[in-house]
């Protein structure tokens, strides 16, 4: 069976910076990656090189076996099928929450609007935010902003969703509400990339645990192994900082 | 968001309060003047008013148009190529570098040169006062753009918008709401502009005031009637443009 996301060597730099310093990394259907490391190791850039919004230098990433490299899929094809979830959210101050979901599934798939409105109302049901559809985005809390977002991504029914620190701007009490809904995805099969420092949600939820330090892959396994036995000096490093509270 | 309204508040009590006091200067102002020659002002009335028509139809010809050419400059300065970037900077900088009314005499002696006869005067006008206001909007218009954050046309972006659609459904209504106080001002200033076509030899409010004056020497009455014209209509531009920011207040 073909795979969600192929990293075939992937390199890529800003200027004379190396960001991404070979990346081979596979990730099967409904698999779920989290992706961790130290601020600047590359892990945000890594996801956003999935639905191009980074452009990488050399090598290849296949998309369900199709090269982004040689344009085999085109960009806007590329991004219907790739969701993202972002650390600030980005919902569009000026829309409401409905429209706010509604917007790419009309304009892009050209759906009808009470389809679209039926769509989203179910989608917010299934973030636990029913009933929030006339509310603009300031009158949400952060938790309750990403939840929404997660919707917005759901309504244009993705193979595979890229999550950049979905809970780092959130306050501690709402990150929960985030991991569940994202908890709740991965048990629905969803192939998900998760940028997150959450190691509780890694543990419980991935399938298998990324550790980027300087741009490459330094240590890749199932939670339980990457946890209890990191052979990496760094990831073991990272660790200790990061469970010893 | 409490904020915000508290903001408007106080900003909507001074506003109430030096209209009350311009009120008050204009009636004492009017009084101290009562022996001037107000006839003469009356009288051309009409001929003042047609003036003032003509002065809005340019101010608003200049505007809209002005606005249709500044939307498309200002997203290539902001998202186009480098070779775009630096045309429309280019287009800008020259447009706001010379003076007005050298603009003006350009495009009227330079615009038969092109299209291979004469040009109405009033054409001259328009297109010149337009292409004021396209650079100066548009530089309104592209630091409303920069004001909205990298991550909303990254999210549009990631949800397959195409560029247009990202450009007109999130990017610049977002980009509207933060530029309607400098949007207010240059607006006055295009109005206010249109006094300059006189030199084509179009007769504008301005130009009229001043045709009736070297008839019939009254320059006390007919330049205060101008000045508090001109402030009417201006204000009135800015109320009106204001008017859309209330729209905006519930989403900050």
């Amino acid at each position: 069976m073909v795979n969600a996301v192929e990293f075939d060597n992937v390199y890529k730099n800003y200027g004379n910076v190396q960001v991404l310093k070979g990346i081979n990394l596979t990730v099967g259907r409904g698999e779920v990656i989290v992706v961790c490391g130290p601020s600047g190791s590359g892990k945000s850039t890594l996801v956003r090189c999935v639905n191009a919004l980074e452009p990488f230098a050399s090598g290849d990433i296949r998309f369900f076996g199709r090269s982004l490299m040689r344009r085999e899929l085109p960009l806007p094809e590329l991004r219907k099928q790739v969701g993202m979830v972002f650390q600030q959210f980005n919902l569009y101050p000026h829309l409401t929450v409905r429209d706010n979901i509604t917007l790419a599934p009309r304009k892009v798939r050209g759906m009808a609007a009470a389809e679209a409105n039926a769509n989203a109302s179910k989608l917010l049901e299934q973030v636990g935010l029913a009933g929030f559809e006339t509310r603009y985005p300031a009158q949400l809390s952060g938790g309750q902003r990403q939840r929404v977002a997660i919707a917005r991504t759901l309504a244009m029914s993705p193979d595979v969703i890229l999550f950049d620190e979905p809970t780092s701007a959130l306050d501690p009490e709402m990150i929960w509400e985030v991991l569940d809904v994202m908890a709740g995805l991965a048990r629905n099969g969803m192939t998900m990339m998760v940028v997150t420092h959450e190691m509780g949600f890694a543990r419980r939820v991935a399938d298998r645990v990324v550790f980027m330090d300087e741009g490459r892959i330094v240590e890749i396994g199932p939670p339980e192994e990457f946890f209890s036995n990191p052979k990496d000096e760094r990831a073991k490093q990272f660790l200790g900082r990061i469970l010893s509270y | 968001m409490s904020d915000r309204i508290n903001a408007v508040d106080i900003e909507a009590r001074q506003e109430r309060r030096w209209r009350l006091g311009l009120l008050i200067a204009f009636a004492l102002l009017c009084y101290a003047l009562r022996d001037l020659n107000w006839i003469v002002v009356w009288d051309s009335a009409p001929y003042l008013l047609r003036a003032l028509g003509a002065s809005w139809a340019l101010a608003i010809a200049a505007i809209l148009l002005g606005l249709l050419l500044a939307i498309p400059l200002a997203a290539a300065r902001v998202y186009g190529s480098r070779w775009l970037s630096t045309l429309s900077a280019g287009f800008v900088e020259l447009i706001r570098s010379t003076p007005e009314l050298m603009l003006m005499f350009w495009i009227f002696f330079a615009l038969p040169l092109v299209f291979g006869g004469a040009v109405s005067k009033w054409w001259s006008g328009t297109i010149a006062l337009t292409l004021l206001a396209a650079a100066y909007l548009a530089e309104v218009v592209r630091a409303g753009l920069q004001s909205v954050p990298r991550g909303q046309k990254e999210a549009a972006m990631s949800t397959g918008l195409s560029a247009s659609q990202a450009f007109f459904q999130i990017l610049l209504p977002q980009a509207v709401k933060n530029m309607i106080p400098a949007f207010v001002g240059q607006i006055i200033m295009i109005f206010k502009t249109t006094s300059l076509v006189y030199v084509l030899g179009i007769v504008e409010f301005f130009r009229a005031i001043v045709n009736i004056n070297s008839v019939e020497f009254a320059s006390e009455p007919l330049y205060l009637a101008a000045a508090a014209v001109y402030f009417i209509c201006c204000y009135a531009l800015s109320l009106l443009i204001r008017r859309f920011d209330a729209k905006y207040v519930i989403y900050e």
